[in-house]
């Protein structure tokens, strides 16, 4: 007891939970700090996940809407903060989706869908064999199932831990890793290394 | 220590930390790095080819507009505008604090008083009232159903005790030690419900189902259905916090500091001890252990501490047998329980 409560007291507070805090005691600046520094993410991952941006701009603004309104009842300690609003809007979007399957048309665009050349590599890709290559990549990687792009997409866009993206999908810690080790070996094995040294030039 | 030095480029494209460093590299990790490729720098080639293949997964990008995002942040605003419009929140605590400051004491002698004139009153008028009080306890290992007088039921947890008093008409008040959930019936004069709980906090309620866990150093409230009042007295100075708790909220307070906790809670998780289950979330060795010496006064522990953290989640019923329960928990978590000889351990700190 005596030396949890040592730790406790010696543990200097990080700006986030600083933000977070001065976010829950009603500050609106903070609240506005926590808009601006997330919602891209957030956006980003909502339509990778449903492809509808309409309804993840709906979402979103429920989202913070409710956080705002129960800033006092939301736990003091918060490890990360992005990670806390993904999963949230994870479950709305799951359910809203799930409510209105009936009516919704299948879309077109494939979920956490893989790019695999920045655009300011683009100039060096000219010959037209290494081009097949990287569109055969491409389609290796997007052969995945679903929920293993989403944890690839998790673990790397939104750079959450191996432990964050198993609790976010309710996945043991083991399959992340699979997965990930899966999407190196597509990575591995459809492109000789001299063509990914070509492509993938460090980007500084 | 991790083996870096049998990594293969694969291996290390699979390593958190590595990707860290690929991904957020910062003064600490880049230096970690560094230093490493300068001592190993036969893996320069497979380090290089890792951080190709964790830079190699990119995803299509989509992006708000700068007037899409502006727009959204209205929106947010317009709506909770609309629902302080709708619905003022009432905001109890500041209320009550205002209250205090503006009537001194004058005012609240006036009250006292009229309570008194009251009080006064209601004797003349009812028949002497009879102070009723009773005192139940549970052994080890038992758990007890109680029927109040005033006709609330108590599901009494092992290892506690409970006393309860009718002093005063109006007053409905019980003293807790241990863990107890209560149902208590809303009485048409509405009567109060008092738990105290020898210390500086009590739980008010009206009618409502809730869990009151008052073991050790800690004291946990867990709200089922109604609303109750929280009482807290700051531990220096007179001054008396109230709170409200909502259907599935909890209220953690620590006797040894005063600190307290809202948040929200699976309230039926809570309360599965009085359907004769427990519900483990995360159970740890640990929470197993506690358990035991809660509701068994049995000491046990496990030879090797870092066996402690071993979580399952699932349920399993409660079998009030010590030696049973426990043999639930070595099946669930595979490990042997030994006895602990709590003797040895009086003199240290």
């Amino acid at each position: 007891m005596k030396a949890v409560q040592t730790i406790t007291a010696s543990h200097t507070v990080s700006p986030q939970e600083e933000l977070w805090n001065s976010f829950r005691q009603g500050s609106r600046d903070a609240f506005a700090r926590i808009y601006q520094e997330q919602v891209d993410n957030l956006y980003h991952y909502g339509v990778h996940l449903c492809g509808d941006e309409e309804l993840v701009r709906d979402c979103l603004q429920e989202l913070f809407h409710d956080l705002w309104q129960s800033r006092e009842h939301l736990a003091a300690q918060l490890l990360n903060i992005r990670y806390y609003l993904l999963s949230s809007l994870r479950r709305r979007l799951l359910r809203t989706l799930e409510r209105d399957r009936r009516f919704r048309a299948e879309t077109t665009e494939i979920p956490f869908d893989f790019e695999l050349i920045p655009s300011r590599e683009h100039a060096i890709i000219q010959d037209e064999k290494v081009q097949e290559q990287v569109k055969q990549l491409h389609a290796a990687l997007n052969a995945l199932p679903r929920r293993q792009r989403e944890a690839i997409y998790l673990r790397f866009f939104h750079e959450l831990s191996y432990q964050e993206v198993a609790d976010m999908m309710s996945m043991k810690v083991d399959s992340v890793y699979n997965i990930i080790s899966k999407a190196i070996s597509v990575l591995k094995k459809t492109l000789p290394p001299a063509v990914l040294l070509l492509l993938l030039q460090p980007g500084k | 220590m991790q083996q870096y030095h049998l990594y293969t480029a694969r291996d290390f494209a699979l390593d958190e930390y590595f990707q860290e460093w690929v991904l957020r590299p910062d003064v600490k990790n880049t230096y970690y790095w560094d230093t490493w490729l300068k001592l190993h720098p036969e893996k320069k080639e497979a380090v290089n080819m890792a951080i190709q293949l964790v830079r190699s997964i990119h995803f299509r990008d989509y992006l708000m507009t700068a007037a899409q995002k502006e727009q959204l942040w209205e929106n947010i605003w317009d709506s909770i505008a609309a629902d302080d419009i709708a619905s003022p929140t009432p905001a109890p605590v500041p209320a009550v604090s205002r209250f205090s400051r503006i009537f001194s004491w004058k005012y609240a002698a006036a009250v006292l008083l009229f309570a008194f004139l009251g009080m006064l009153w209601l004797f003349m008028r009812t028949p002497p009232f009879r102070t009723v009080t009773a005192s139940v306890a549970t052994q080890p290992g038992q758990t007890k159903r109680l029927l109040l007088p005033d006709s609330s039921e108590v599901l009494l947890n092992a290892g506690s005790r409970l006393l309860y008093t009718q002093k005063e008409p109006l007053v409905r008040e019980v003293w807790l030690d241990g863990e107890a959930w209560f149902h208590v019936k809303h009485k048409e004069d509405n009567r109060s419900f008092i738990v105290h709980t020898y210390d500086h906090l009590s739980v008010e309620v009206l009618g409502t189902r809730f869990n009151v866990n008052n073991f050790g150093n800690k004291i946990a409230v867990v709200l089922q259905e109604g609303s109750i009042k929280l009482n807290i007295t700051e531990q220096q100075g007179q001054q008396t916090t109230q709170l409200y708790l909502r259907p599935g909220e909890i209220l953690r307070y620590d006797k040894t500091d005063g600190e307290y906790s809202k948040s929200k809670t699976d309230a039926e998780k809570v309360t599965a001890w009085t359907r004769g289950q427990l519900v483990m979330d995360e159970y740890t060795v640990a929470d197993a252990i506690l358990f035991m010496q809660q509701v068994f006064d049995r000491h046990v522990t496990v030879k090797d501490p870092r066996v402690l953290r071993y979580s399952v989640s699932g349920s399993m019923p409660i079998i009030y047998n010590a030696d049973t329960m426990l043999m639930q928990f070595e099946k669930a978590f595979n490990v042997r329980f030994s006895k602990r000889d709590d003797t040895n351990h009086v003199g240290e700190n």
